[in-house]
């Protein structure tokens, strides 16, 4: 599944990575409820998380149908078919059916060795500053003064123009220069879709694949070095002690036809590369913009050795070990209301993403279903904080004490989604936070609308910046129903007030996620709102948006620079402590929550929920947590028990 | 016959035939009075066309409507007071701590319901007529403005200066209209004036060629001759002479153009490329409740919030046809009338 997300930059080191590598999606940008798989969870393996499935759906052992063909509706095209040259959440649905991940993360986030048997933090360190230097190269500058190279670089010194690229790397390892071991021992008999069979060889050279990919950027901040060490067991190395290395270390294990034969441009159809993986789905056929087809592989791994080769598996006798549907039909409609009128029409049996008006008939209607998880994502708003009065605090923190939250959870998303009183979803809240509840009673008072405490501080400010009111404004976002009506009640709202006079401009979510990513955007004074789709990792919901290491990437577009939350923040991620000690983590992270609602350059407006339209002829479908893992996550998940079927009657 | 034979008989003349005869028309001279204008029969014959009335009845009554919708102030001085709307077009009633929720269907409180925003459209729909009404009538005049302009040079001097300007006029008929406005949208931003600008940069090239055409046939006339040799500068013969004898097919043209600009504006704001989403213009309205026409299962659609609008950009066009085709047969009356005259004869 893709990492649709970890922007984990909060070093030096990792900043210019990011900045040259181009950082792709890093955190994606949620164009309606969009949203991806990945991230991490750092020690809660088996953890006690919340389920932030709501009311999920059952399925009997024994009522479980086999066969048939699942219809599913997909509401974007598929960019690429191999997870490391997609930089879309929703092709995640189809990558999750072919490819497969040394682990895999329950809904609430927690990691499960899968493709490894075992999954084990092997040693952790400090690395001291420039302990990567004696290992560097001399690199070449392109036109913007960027060190480049031909091969992967992991870590640049731009001071020195040395780069450590994916060829030092082993030297550096040999000699103990490292800040995590991971080793994977990984499970025999497991066959890909061309026959091959999977060795350790396969995984530490599925590494070279997503050198200079569309994810190399979240891979190579973290990662250092894979080596096998026998033909079934591979020891993994990270660049620096990492909280998150469990879930951020893994890869997608390819077989050496893909690694050896295939372009840089990674499997796809269109080219004539099919894709290839040890998934329980093998690739049929692709009409683009069309259907992709998918058939069931019958050499699949788990079924040859059982769910009791997991050793987590603890689930009843007779559950599947594979998806129980023989075929998926995966539809590609991206206009909301002919997708439901498909699934009314019973032309599919299964969507997510339609518009939230339509929920409520799909919860009530006899043949239909629908299902609801508490996503990793929340709307935000991003002041233009380098622009006056916008740079001022008071303003922001008037603003933010203005927004409705609760009108929009409730008027806005009728009550699918939750009002975001902190910055730090429910979903990240085992790692992120020391005690989440006191966290949201404690922040509460400064981000539920209170009109009266918001004009004081506002008038205040106003009278002590001398400026002029009302202060004109637009808050700009993307076309997408819901988006638009929050957008414009937001600016209704700081209207009302003697303050603001806001209005509301929309664009095309691509040509909008342009615009604000370009460089000079933070100087001309408009408010975003934006949807972010966060991992299940804590520190993707402060990085991404208030690191300065992001700016002019996902998704600092207005040079936010909160340098000392920063530096909390890597604490709380990139040290020896944080991997050992959960509760230094949270303690850390809360630090962050307090102060980013002190400084206010981002408004949390609503937390997201990614909801599935289906109809009752598919059986126990439960909804993931990022939408890029809906379709796969339904058909059949051992973590969760989860396990869906085709009742056609 | 034959004692006929090799005389000439002109008949016709017969004057005690003639002064016996039924009368041809009601023309004495007793009654010879000023001729009537020609814009004050076509302005009789309009009257009479029931259709075109109630078309211009319905224009003025939008328009009105429009106008009175909400208070107009300008430079910080109310210039108009009235306020028929009950509600700001724009306000999202709950937010103004009203106990409405979105998409409530028509009632006394709403005539016309409330939209995904909980804003009543009737109030929407009212004030809404001011984007659409006023750009369709501000493109139409400054493109009937330019073209008549354009058109009527091209048309008088001829030669190379026609060869010229007709070849240019070319180049813009050969761009699709609403993709040239949808362009232009595009790369100026949204907004009122880059509509009326988007619509005008094509609009004109219509009316030039319609004007040039019916010049080149005009200015052959005796009385243009006349005026020539009495030495009258090529500017006063074209306005005073020429023009004002060529301009009956361009005021059809113009009047039958407002629609479709309306049509067009709309179209544009369904795209979303029109005015802010949060306008109430009528095509901008019909595209936020766009997603509402298909619902989930047994669900109702809210086609108040569809209906509405869509019937105001309806009834607009459509009255502004019936009144295009109310001034085509006004003003092509007058000709219609003489020929069919002449051929009873």
């Amino acid at each position: 599944m893709p990492y649709d997300a970890a922007a984990d930059t909060s070093t030096v080191t990792r900043r210019r990575v990011l900045k040259t590598a181009g950082a792709s999606t890093v955190v994606a940008l949620a164009g309606c409820s969009a949203g991806s798989d990945g991230g991490g969870d750092g020690e809660s393996q088996g953890g006690q998380s919340l389920d932030p499935v709501r009311e999920r759906a059952e399925v009997t052992v024994d009522e479980i149908q086999e066969g048939g063909t699942l219809r599913f509706g997909l509401g974007a095209g598929i960019d690429s078919f191999d997870p490391s040259y997609s930089t879309s959440a929703p092709a995640g649905n189809v990558h999750g059916l072919i490819y497969e991940s040394l682990i895999t993360q329950d809904a609430a986030g927690t990691v499960y060795p899968w493709l490894a048997k075992t999954w084990e933090r092997m040693d952790v360190q400090e690395v001291e500053d420039g302990a990567y230097e004696p290992y560097m190269v001399s690199a070449e500058t392109d036109d913007e003064g960027n060190l480049v190279a031909d091969d992967q670089i992991i870590i640049r010194n731009p001071d020195a123009g040395e780069v450590l690229t994916v060829n030092e790397a082993p030297d550096a390892v040999e000699d103990g220069t490292y800040g995590i071991q991971y080793r994977a021992e990984l499970h025999k008999g497991v066959t890909f879709h061309n026959g091959e069979e999977m060795t350790a060889e396969h995984v530490a050279r599925s590494y070279e694949v997503l050198e200079n990919s569309s994810i190399s950027a979240q891979t190579f901040d973290s990662f250092l070095y894979a080596e096998a060490v026998d033909d079934y067991t591979v020891d993994i190395y990270g660049q620096e002690p990492d909280a998150e290395a469990d879930s951020q270390l893994a890869t997608t294990v390819y077989p050496m036809e893909h690694i050896e034969e295939y372009p840089n441009t990674g499997a796809d159809p269109r080219n004539d590369l099919t894709p290839l993986g040890t998934g329980p789905f093998e690739f049929e056929s692709y009409e683009a913009e069309q259907r992709a087809e998918l058939s069931t592989f019958d050499d699949y791994w788990l079924d040859d050795l059982g769910l009791d080769a997991l050793e987590w598996w603890d689930g009843p006798d007779g559950f599947p070990t594979s998806p129980v549907v023989d075929e998926v039909t995966v539809s590609i409609v991206t206009d909301d209301a002919t997708r439901a009128a498909a699934l009314n029409n019973n032309e599919i049996d299964l969507t997510y993403g339609l518009t939230s008006d339509t929920y409520g008939e799909y919860r009530s209607a006899e043949d239909y279903r629908l299902s609801v998880t508490n996503a990793g994502a929340y709307n935000f708003l991003q002041y233009p904080v380098t622009q006056s009065p916008w740079d001022d605090e008071r303003i922001r923190r008037g603003v933010n004490q203005l927004i409705p939250r609760a009108q929009i959870a409730e008027n806005i998303y009728n009550g699918y989604r939750n009002p975001a009183y902190t910055p730090l979803p429910e979903l990240a809240a085992d790692e992120g936070s020391a005690n989440y509840k006191a966290l949201v009673e404690e922040l509460r008072p400064q981000t539920e609308q209170d009109t009266e405490s918001a004009t004081e501080l506002l008038a205040e400010a106003v009278d002590d910046l001398g400026v002029e009111t009302p202060i004109e404004a637009t808050i700009e976002t993307n076309t997408s129903d819901d988006r638009v009506r929050e957008a414009e009640l937001i600016a209704q709202v700081m209207s009302n007030t003697e303050f603001f006079d806001i209005g509301v401009e929309t664009f095309e979510f691509t040509t909008f996620v342009q615009r604000i990513l370009g460089p000079e955007y933070h100087q001309q004074g408009h408010i975003v709102l934006i949807g972010l789709s966060g991992t299940f990792n804590p520190g993707s919901f402060y990085d991404a948006v208030n690191s300065i290491d992001n700016f002019g990437q996902c998704c600092n577009f207005q040079r936010v620079d909160t340098p000392e939350l920063d530096e909390i923040a890597t604490e709380a991620r990139f040290s020896v402590e944080a991997v050992e000690d959960p509760a230094f983590r949270g303690e850390q992270y809360d630090q962050v929550w307090r102060g980013l609602i002190e400084q206010a350059p981002n408004s949390y407006t609503v937390f997201g929920t990614n909801v599935s339209s289906l109809s009752t002829d598919y059986v126990g479908h439960n909804t993931y947590t990022f939408s890029g893992g809906i379709l796969p996550y339904g058909l059949h998940d051992p973590t969760d028990q989860q396990v869906a079927y085709l009742d056609r009657e | 016959m034959s004692t006929d034979r090799g005389r000439i008989r002109i008949t016709g003349f017969d004057a005690d035939r003639v002064e016996s005869r039924e009368p041809l028309s009601d023309w004495t001279e007793t009654r010879d009075t000023e001729t009537e204008g020609r814009w004050t029969r076509a302005w009789r014959e309009f009257r009479r066309n029931r259709s075109a009335m109630l078309g211009l009845y319905i224009v003025i009554a939008m328009s009105l409507l429009a106008l009175f919708a909400r208070p107009i102030t300008i430079a910080g001085v109310t210039v108009q007071p009235i306020s028929l709307a009950p509600y700001d077009p724009g306000a999202i009633l709950y937010a103004q701590g009203l106990d409405v929720s979105a998409y409530e269907a028509p009632s006394l409180a709403h005539p016309f319901g409330t939209d995904g925003s909980a804003r009543d459209v009737f109030s929407r729909v009212l004030y809404g007529g001011r984007f659409s009404l006023s750009i369709g009538f501000i493109v139409v005049l400054v493109t009937a403005a330019i073209g008549l302009v354009y058109g009527a040079v091209a048309g008088y001097y001829g030669g190379r200066v026609d060869e010229v300007m007709m070849r240019l006029l070319d180049l813009i008929f050969a761009f699709p209209g609403l993709l040239l406005a949808l362009i232009i949208v595009a790369v100026l931003g949204k907004g009122y004036w880059e509509l009326v600008l988007a619509f005008t940069a094509i609009g004109w090239a219509g009316y030039a060629r319609l004007i040039r055409g019916e010049i080149l046939k005009v200015k052959e006339n005796e009385y243009v001759l006349a005026a020539k040799a009495l030495g009258a500068r090529d500017r006063r013969v074209i306005f005073r002479h020429v023009v004002p004898n060529a301009i009956a097919p361009l005021i059809v043209q113009a009047s039958l153009s407002i629609g479709t600009v309306v049509i067009g504006v709309a179209a544009l704001g369904f795209l979303g490329l029109g005015l802010p989403p949060s306008s109430a213009e009528w095509g901008t309205m019909l595209d936020q409740t766009r997603q509402t026409i298909v619902q989930g299962p047994g669900g109702s659609i809210p086609w108040w919030v569809t209906v509405f609008p869509g019937g105001a950009i309806f009834l607009f066009v459509m009255s502004m046809n019936l009144i295009g085709d109310g001034i085509n047969d006004a003003l092509d009356a007058q000709e219609g009338e003489d020929v069919a005259r002449g051929g009873e004869v």
